[in-house]
């Protein structure tokens, strides 16, 4: 038995060192430029597939290939760090990361577009199966790996500690400002950050492929994530902690998925991803993360001050929206109570981000959690759905607020990263759970809902009933956000130490509004599993907590009607596009680069002139003060030395 | 997992507050369609062109599309000409309802064929039967798949007959099995059946375990299976992830033979596990070995069309389902939507190339099919 | 000497290897005013992070009215009855000014219950801070706008013509008063303020000088770090001189005045002169 555990424990450490490649690209590019970059795995994935087709449909060598996907991967980052990083390199963390996610989109949808979607066979350039040892069989290739792996560390320790430029990148990921006032060329030093690490994401991609042999455009996303759990876990930011990440949950896999199947595999990445910023945020090789108070949201989504509705406009647009079944078409009306469907999950975003400044990226979680909870209670319980409605709601604050309760301590990049493996860790566990949520089977012939006896099952009474809930949802948060809670949400929002000492606890709130947000997505996983009848574990996935963010941003982040128009362009355009079929998802990318880009406080707030002016009136009168972001700058710079370590 | 936003693209309102309601007028007089009887005949089909599954949807066109020229080039239906509607849903049952919902607003339309898999076919089922449009579904497996009513046909062979009949053949080349199956709805289900093929067979299963399909490093999973030391591997798995188990056990020196179902009958298994395919054996409904003209003959215009020798199953199926309703569409009393429905339920036979002859049973269904033994020898399909 | 209020017995902090608060004790008692002064890094700021709960002490104890509050939370702290503003003036811009004071009624005018310090639990007092969000909004406004009312008019025409401006169109010093009207609008036991007139002019000092006279007149007890003197000596009932984490020397302004060692490390002969000649 020990020869078995001891083959387990090498295939883990082989296939933790493809982790491990990609963790450093990740590692990398945090360390210097404070950024989490998404579109890392969809650059792995370009990697892999240029050099399928060099070698395949071009049929040149190896040699002539690998160099080649390391100049275009290494082209390919730096065009990443001109078009979605420079540009908003005044923006918070989280535009970067929206903006990063929105190139991961359009370089897997290009890919798909030029490659073709069906999986390819990379040849080895190496051997997989010439050597054994104790029993276990591995290649030259693993050698490559792990040995690629341990040079590209050596290089990266040797760079940063004996070089000029090594010393400016470490100077560049302590202390961007003051690296920038000694003279160092902060831009080039990150926009070389991205070239090395895309480089070797190209790199990682003809390596891993190879040793996976099957390659498709569509790899990306996944290794990303796991490369990014490899990296969290051993300490974003840490290169050697990269590895040791990688190694360890390659590891932990190996024997989860040998001892209790495939399907623990997400369970474990995103779990123990969860557990270590737990308990350790800093990573297992990491600093703890110099609390440094970066705003997630600060001036940059809050700029923009939501416009105010007149009551009368607002209920002659309800008006409006709820007579169109009397004209408009089943297709028109079955799409449109989709579209309010997904405005009241991004609903719950605006709870936790605009009003508490939290970028939840986990929210899918709270939807599944409703979803199943109504479609259980329904199918085998036969609960009413109304009632099952009000239990979704409930469960899924319960259950989120549990699971995200050790998160809220933790500030900028780790409250999303958090909250977004809290999420996956809800998806994993309703497919391990099968005896509850039927696992990877899904739930099916999930009824419609009724209404005094009457079934809901015709486009326009979902319509009706799913507008309705809308409406009472976003009046209940702009209630909300008007109230006392309101101003209490801004001051944790704004500046959590000024807030505690006024005798608040941030962590509360926080968690409040995330709670309150669960609520309201709960409600809205009851009706998705209404309108679609039937649910799987895989709808529940990171791209849909990222779609209901990016939604509540497009609207405006603070103002909860922006939701609604949030919804019919993220959601709707795409079905305008239809007719385009290979090239939506292309375009969605391009729309969401552009928003993040253009017009990051969202569409239903005012800025620019308007502001400016308001500005300079008020500032006049008031004494010529700051302007808000200068006020905001003041407030970061003091923020470190005064906060709890 | 994978493909970002598949939901994004998701449904949606449309042009709802940009167009406002000028899209509602032009949706709102869809009734004028009634009368085109001269016109093209249209079928729609909902299909994944983007996402996880758009390679399926590939196979998917070269099948209808070569149907397609056929029936037209010999003359259409009726003397009408058919006319395809494709509807990209990603196989997302999120986006099914918003498209079968667009079908039947067309009233053109007259049939609608797909989806791939049973959570995105299902997902739209209730709205075609509670609208009378025919659902032709010819690639989901699901048992309840008819379930929602009389408009829903389905053609892939319940598993209820598929595979056990796989357990009793693996049974022929060892007595212990490692089964490997899809953690898929399809999966599970085959792999509930295959066990009762098990106790008839009297198969003994020493090591079972579900798999994501998306999953690239099957090694731990080998390695226990290993450790059980089965006399033969079944895979109730798709080409592409099959092979790469296939690929994955012979590199860890496993040489116990493979027995897989009939959905790995795909020259792309050949081709993603290399060297390590030879041996493996299947099932399948299909074989170019088959010597009934029909077949050869497809087989010929498939290779002319596409420039592959052996067709994928799934590009087959698309091809007899279009065939299928195209000759229900002729046997039609009266060519509109509910003429078409019961012409389909008339219990007269169809052709196929999978199946030959076939005829549905009272759930709309295949009821069941001859299969071939078949092993990879030299890089391709041959019959044992 | 009555019980202190404020209670600080050796209070320690280290950075790395550097000690920036070193074995600092000292008591406040109940309507004193009492200045922390010396040099930049001395350790002031850091002393009344300590106090406040915003720093984690390494060693030494803090007691408030007798309750030890060592290791406390920051909103633990304020709740119990001790506020402060910081040095450089922290207000929420995107709240009015009138909004930025109620926030300090928001933390401390909830009821207090034993439940929001029991993790699981905490839920329930929130809970019920929604539904009376949602459902009774009105309920304690009448008496807050009042203690608002009178925090801003204490700042004369300062803050009441200004009341519904956010706080980023305000001026520097304006955002300092809004601080202080926030730390105040509770009725805190104890209230630090971090240099109150950082960054003020003459004019503007003088005026929170009166402001504070007025406070302390009214038996307000204080911890204060500044760096103005004239506004020190004025203000002080006792002063506390640091240097390099450590007291060097305490009393009355009188007699910190004259101490040989603050006059080394700190004030200088130049302040001394000046002053005595007076």
């Amino acid at each position: 038995m020990s020869g078995d555990l001891l083959d387990i424990l090498l295939a883990g450490l082989v296939s933790g060192s493809t982790y491990a490649l990609i963790a450093v690209g990740v590692s990398l590019v945090f360390g210097v430029s404070n950024i989490v970059n998404f579109a890392h795995g969809a650059v792995f994935a370009v990697g892999a597939m240029i050099a399928w087709w060099l070698t395949g449909p071009m049929a040149l060598p190896i040699w002539v290939a690998a160099p080649s996907v390391i100049v275009i991967t290494g082209l390919l980052g730096w065009a990443i760090y001109l078009v979605a990083v420079r540009p908003l390199r005044k923006a918070p963390g989280i535009a970067v990361l929206l903006a990063t996610f929105a190139i991961g989109v359009i370089l897997d949808n290009l890919s798909l577009r030029f490659f073709g979607g069906q999986t390819r066979r990379l040849e080895s350039a190496f051997p997989r199966d010439n050597f054994e040892l104790l029993g276990f069989r591995f290649g030259t290739l693993s050698i490559v790996i792990i040995g690629v792996s341990v040079v590209c560390v050596a290089a990266l320790v040797w760079l940063l500690g004996y070089t000029k430029t090594g010393r400016a990148i470490r100077a560049t990921s302590q202390d961007q400002e003051a690296a920038q006032q000694m003279g160092i060329p902060v831009e080039r030093i990150q926009a070389l950050s991205f070239v090395i690490a895309s480089a070797l994401g190209g790199l990682a991609g003809v390596l891993v492929g190879m040793y996976t042999s099957n390659v498709s455009p569509a790899i990306g996303f996944l290794a990303g994530l796991q490369g990014f759990a490899a990296a969290t876990i051993g300490g974003l930011g840490s290169i050697a902690g990269a590895i040791v990440g990688g190694l360890v949950l390659g590891i932990a896999e190996a024997f989860g998925v040998s001892l209790w199947g495939d399907s623990v595999r997400q369970l474990i990445t995103f779990g123990s991803l969860l557990l270590v910023l737990w308990i350790r945020p800093g990573g297992l090789l990491g600093r703890v993360p110099s609390i440094t108070s970066e705003p997630m949201t600060g001036t940059f989504f809050g700029a923009g001050k939501p416009l105010r509705l007149p009551s009368w406009a607002g209920v002659a647009a309800a008006a409006v929206l709820a007579v169109l079944p009397l004209v408009a078409s089943d297709y028109f009306l079955r799409a449109g109570s989709q579209v309010w469907i997904y405005a009241l999950f991004a609903l719950s975003i605006t709870l936790a981000g605009g009003f508490a400044g939290q970028i939840v990226l986990g929210q899918a979680g709270a939807l599944a959690i409703g979803a199943y909870t109504s479609a259980i209670l329904v199918t085998q319980f036969e609960w009413d759905f109304w009632l099952s409605f009000l239990a979704a709601g409930a469960a899924a604050c319960v259950l989120q607020v549990m699971l995200t309760a050790p998160t809220w301590r933790l500030k900028g990049h780790y409250v999303s990263m958090a909250t977004l493996a809290a999420g996956a860790v809800v998806s994993a566990l309703a497919l391990n759970l099968p005896q509850i949520t039927g696992g990877s089977r899904g739930i099916s012939s999930i009824p419609r809902p009724t209404l005094f006896g009457e079934s809901l099952g015709s486009a326009s009474a979902m319509y009706w009933v799913t507008l309705a809930i809308l409406l009472v949802a976003v009046v209940v948060v702009a209630r909300l956000g008007s109230s006392r809670l309101g101003r209490v949400w801004a001051a944790v929002r704004e500046d959590e130490v000024a807030a505690a000492s006024a005798g608040l606890h941030p962590a509360s709130y926080k968690s409040l509004a995330f709670g309150l947000g669960a609520v309201i997505a709960g409600f809205a996983g009851a009706l998705y599993a209404a309108q679609v009848t039937f649910i799987e574990p895989k709808q529940f996935d990171v791209s849909l907590s990222v779609l209901a963010v990016t939604i509540a941003i497009l609207g405006g982040l603070r103002a909860p009607v922006g939701v609604i128009i949030g919804a019919a362009i993220l959601v709707g355009v795409p079905e305008l596009f239809r007719p385009l079929a290979d090239w939506r998802l292309l375009l969605y990318g391009v729309l969401l680069l552009g928003l993040v880009l253009l017009r990051p406080q969202g569409l239903w707030s005012h800025v620019g002139w308007l502001q400016r002016a308001t500005q300079r009136v008020a500032g006049r009168r008031g004494g010529g003060g700051g302007t808000a972001s200068g006020s905001q700058r003041k407030v970061d710079s003091t923020a470190g030395e005064e906060t709890r370590a | 997992m994978s493909s970002r936003l598949r939901r994004v693209a998701a449904l949606g309102a449309v042009a709802a507050l940009s167009l406002g309601l000028a899209a509602c007028s032009s949706n709102g007089g869809a009734g004028e369609d009634e009368g085109a009887s001269s016109g093209p005949i249209k079928f729609g089909v909902a299909l994944p062109d983007t996402g996880n599954s758009a390679q399926y949807g590939e196979y998917f066109r070269q099948g209808l599309d070569l149907a397609l020229e056929q029936i037209n080039d010999d003359g259409g239906i009726d003397g009408r000409s058919v006319e395809l509607v494709y509807e990209d849903t990603q196989a997302d049952p999120a986006q099914a309802p918003q498209v079968a919902q667009k079908f039947v607003d067309d009233e053109s339309i007259l049939a609608v064929l797909g989806d791939f898999g049973t959570p995105a076919t299902s997902a739209a089922s209730q709205i075609y039967q509670d609208s009378g449009l025919v659902q032709f579904a010819f690639s989901a497996s699901g048992p309840d798949v008819t379930d929602p009513g009389d408009f829903v046909f389905a053609t892939w062979v319940s598993q209820e007959f598929e595979a056990p009949r796989l357990a009793e053949f693996a049974g022929e080349t060892g007595k212990s099995a490692a089964v490997f199956y899809h953690d898929t709805d399809w999966g599970q289900e085959t792999y509930g059946f295959f066990q009762e093929g098990e106790e008839q067979s009297g198969l003994e299963e020493v090591y079972s375990t579900a798999y994501d399909p998306e999953s690239t490093d099957f090694r731990p999973l080998l390695l226990a299976a290993k450790a059980a030391n089965p006399e033969v591997i079944v895979l109730i798995s798709y080409a592409a992830d099959g092979a790469l188990i296939t690929s994955q056990a012979r590199e860890l020196g496993i040489d116990t033979p493979i027995v897989g179902i009939s959905s790995i009958y795909n020259q792309q298994f050949i081709d993603l596990a290399g060297e390590a395919a030879e041996g493996v054996q299947t099932l399948s409904y299909f074989t170019p070995d088959n010597e009934d003209p029909e077949v050869q003959q497809f087989i010929a215009d498939f290779a002319d069309a596409t420039g592959e020798a052996t067709p994928s199953d799934y590009a087959i199926r698309a091809y007899d389902a279009l065939n299928a309703v195209a000759q229900g569409a002729e046997r039609a009393e009266e060519l509109t939507r509910q003429g078409l429905r019961n012409a389909l339920d008339d219990g007269q036979p169809f052709n196929s190339v999978l199946y030959g002859e076939y005829s549905l049973d009272d759930t709309r269904r295949v009821s069941d099919a001859e299969q071939f033994p078949l092993v990879i020898t030299d890089g391709a399909f041959t019959i044992q | 000497m009555t019980t202190p209020l404020l209670g600080v017995t050796g209070i320690t902090k280290r950075f790395g290897g550097l000690t920036v608060v070193n074995g600092v004790s000292f008591d406040v008692a109940p309507g004193e005013v009492l200045s922390i002064i010396g040099p930049n890094g001395s350790g002031k700021t850091s002393t009344l992070n300590i106090v406040s709960g915003v720093l984690a002490s390494d060693a030494g104890s803090v007691t408030l009215d007798g309750v030890p509050i060592t290791g406390r939370k920051p909103h633990q702290i304020a709740r119990l009855g001790l506020t402060r503003t910081f040095q450089n003036g922290r207000v929420i811009g995107n709240l009015t000014v009138h909004d930025n004071v109620l926030v300090g009624l928001d933390g401390l005018g909830q009821q207090e219950s034993k439940l929001r310090e029991i993790p699981g639990l905490r839920w329930l007092p929130l809970l019920g801070e929604a539904l009376g969000a949602l459902f009774a909004p009105r309920k304690g406004v009448e008496q807050a706008e009042t203690a608002v009312t009178r925090q801003l008019e204490r700042f004369g025409e300062r803050l009441a013509p200004r009341r519904d401006q956010y706080a980023f169109t305000l001026s520097y010093a304006n955002r300092r008063r809004t601080e202080i009207a926030r730390a105040l609008v509770a009725d805190p036991r104890v209230l630090v303020l971090d240099e109150p007139t950082a960054g003020m002019n003459q004019t503007e000092t003088a005026e929170v000088l009166k402001q504070l006279l007025q406070l302390k007149q009214q038996g307000q007890t204080m911890l204060l770090v500044e760096h103005k003197l004239d506004l020190v000596m004025t203000l002080s009932d006792r002063i506390i001189v640091l240097d390099e984490g450590r007291i060097i020397a305490e009393g009355t302004p009188a007699e910190v005045r004259t101490d040989p060692r603050v006059i080394e490390a700190y004030l200088g002969t130049a302040f001394v002169k000046e002053h005595t000649h007076e």
